[in-house]
């Protein structure tokens, strides 16, 4: 297996060192605009190669974690780093390359509905600034990967649920980030695909991609290794 | 995005070109009477008759000494044998029954546009104390309001042409902006993906510049065909005033600045519509 790229660094500069964390809270508040408190000083790390579950009933802020993590949204206070960065005040214009670097499957994943899925997949890898060639070999292993070699020219809605997760995954790996940050990928699966994909997952822990999993009831399949954070009041456990 | 709505493409480019067709037309055949219609045959004019008996040559020292005055254009010697002829063929009578001529030479002075009825009235009284003047006869009241006459339709022209212009500019938006539809999906995965903005705004810019680009060539088209049809009917209507008529048209960098002006426009348009569709 290839060895996974490390985040780029957002300044160009020295990369973290190897036993910084890749994703970190440091007592972060988040509140809505109309002055509800999602969370309320949470803090966690996940480091390379670690497969984190973060656990929490709907409306606990489980997306609101993952979305400042991708500089969604912001931090009212505290410190959110990705890559040992501080991107709690990170510039709007940095956005899309901290973007690039991560792996980002949404609870319902969107799709360009006029490309098939292989080209959806593909389009990641030329948004990173990989040639057409190269992009059209990764986003086929990125298929093949998840199982989904063949089904590259079907468009994406003619794929099952659990096979557009796959898909979703197949995307967010063809980039080969070190980061791989999940929500929900089994709210809508049968429990023999839910425990397929986390299985799925855990091959790329082994790789050393640190993963952050969202999601509200148990899973099975997890690893041994996977730790796991409840979010409850605001705060994580 | 134009290949998924050709019908909506081909609307926003007939919109394009309706607007921009006629606007250009007026602008050709305004260039046409800029270039072909004598203006100054609307310059006052003063009449100047010489004293009776005055040799030719004297009559030429004094044309020559009021074309020097300041604030004169020309001066036309009309001699009193040739009135007399004109005067003669006009009346029906045979030069031979008429004995003595009774006619003057006269000097027809015409002055320069846009001068004030004061400064007319000092150079006719100039005139008039010059020797061998018998007498300058004028007629400032129509040039007084021709010239008022002129000065509120130029007024009226320019809120005009602001109007259009700016009925134009927001017709030519409108129609860069009717195929910049974004399916917010679209934009929210490539959001996801880390898509720079630029790469996001790129086929919109390109569609709104495609859409005002083409409607300006066609119109440009259209506005010349146009020329060429009312070309006659233009030509017979002036040859009535005894003038000529020649199609003008505008120096081809002048084209190509107006085209480059209407695509940036689109290409402007279609990328300010994208942030309507921002999720």
């Amino acid at each position: 297996m290839s060895p996974h790229r490390l985040p780029e660094p957002l300044s160009m500069s020295v990369p973290p060192a190897p036993s910084e964390p890749l994703l970190q809270f440091d007592q972060v508040v988040y509140r809505t605009r109309d002055g509800h408190t999602v969370l309320d000083g949470a803090s966690f790390t996940v480091q390379r190669g670690e497969f984190v579950v973060l656990r929490g009933t709907s409306g606990a802020g489980k997306t609101t974690v993952l979305r400042l993590l991708a500089a969604d949204v912001r931090p009212t206070a505290g410190r959110v780093s990705v890559g040992g960065r501080d991107i709690s005040r990170l510039k709007r214009s940095l956005v899309p390359t901290l973007r690039r670097q991560l792996g980002l499957v949404e609870q319902d994943p969107s799709w360009i509905n006029e490309l098939s899925v292989g080209d959806n997949v593909m389009l990641a890898a030329l948004l990173s600034g990989l040639d057409q060639r190269e992009a059209v070999e990764r986003a086929a292993r990125a298929l093949e990967r998840v199982g989904l070699s063949g089904r590259g020219n079907q468009r994406p809605r003619q794929l099952s649920g659990g096979e557009q997760q796959r898909a979703a995954l197949a995307r967010a790996i063809v980039r080969r980030p070190a980061i791989l940050l999940v929500d929900e990928p089994t709210a809508h699966l049968d429990a023999v695909s839910a425990a397929g994909l986390v299985e799925l997952l855990s091959r790329f822990v082994a790789g050393g991609v640190a993963i952050l999993m969202a999601t509200h009831g148990d899973v099975a399949g997890l690893p041994h290794s996977a730790r796991q954070l409840r979010l409850h009041d605001g705060k994580l456990a | 995005m134009a290949a998924r709505r050709p019908g909506t493409l081909l609307l926003a480019v007939l919109m394009v070109t309706l607007v921009l067709a006629p606007a250009f037309l007026v602008g050709l055949v305004a260039l046409g009477a800029r270039q072909n219609l004598p203006i100054e045959r609307l310059a006052p004019e003063a009449v100047v008759f010489v004293a009776r008996g005055t040799p030719g040559a004297e009559v030429a020292v004094l044309r020559d000494r009021i074309k020097a005055l300041p604030g004169v254009a020309e001066v036309t010697w009309i001699a009193r044998d040739a009135a007399w002829s004109q005067l003669g063929k006009r009346a029906a009578v045979p030069p031979a029954e008429l004995k003595t001529n009774p006619l003057p030479d006269v000097l027809v002075v015409r002055l320069g546009m846009g001068a004030s009825v004061g400064e007319l009235q000092q150079a006719s009284a100039a005139i008039g104390k010059l020797d061998k003047v018998d007498g300058v006869q004028t007629d400032w009241g129509w040039y007084q309001r021709m010239e008022r006459g002129l000065g509120v339709m130029k007024e009226l022209a320019l809120v005009g042409v602001i109007l259009a212009a700016a009925m134009a500019l927001l017709i030519l938006i409108a129609a860069a902006r009717l195929l910049s539809h974004a399916v917010p999906e679209d934009l929210r995965v490539l959001a996801l993906l880390g898509a720079e903005p630029a790469f996001v705004r790129r086929p919109f810019a390109l569609i709104g510049g495609l859409v005002t680009g083409l409607g300006a060539a066609m119109a440009a088209s259209a506005a010349f065909a146009g020329l060429r049809l009312l070309d006659p009917i233009v030509q017979s209507a002036v040859q009535g005033y005894g003038l000529d008529w020649q199609p003008a048209w505008p120096e081809p960098w002048w084209l190509a600045a107006g085209w480059l002006v209407a695509v940036l426009i689109g290409a402007g348009s279609g990328s300010i519509a994208l942030a309507d569709h921002r999720s």
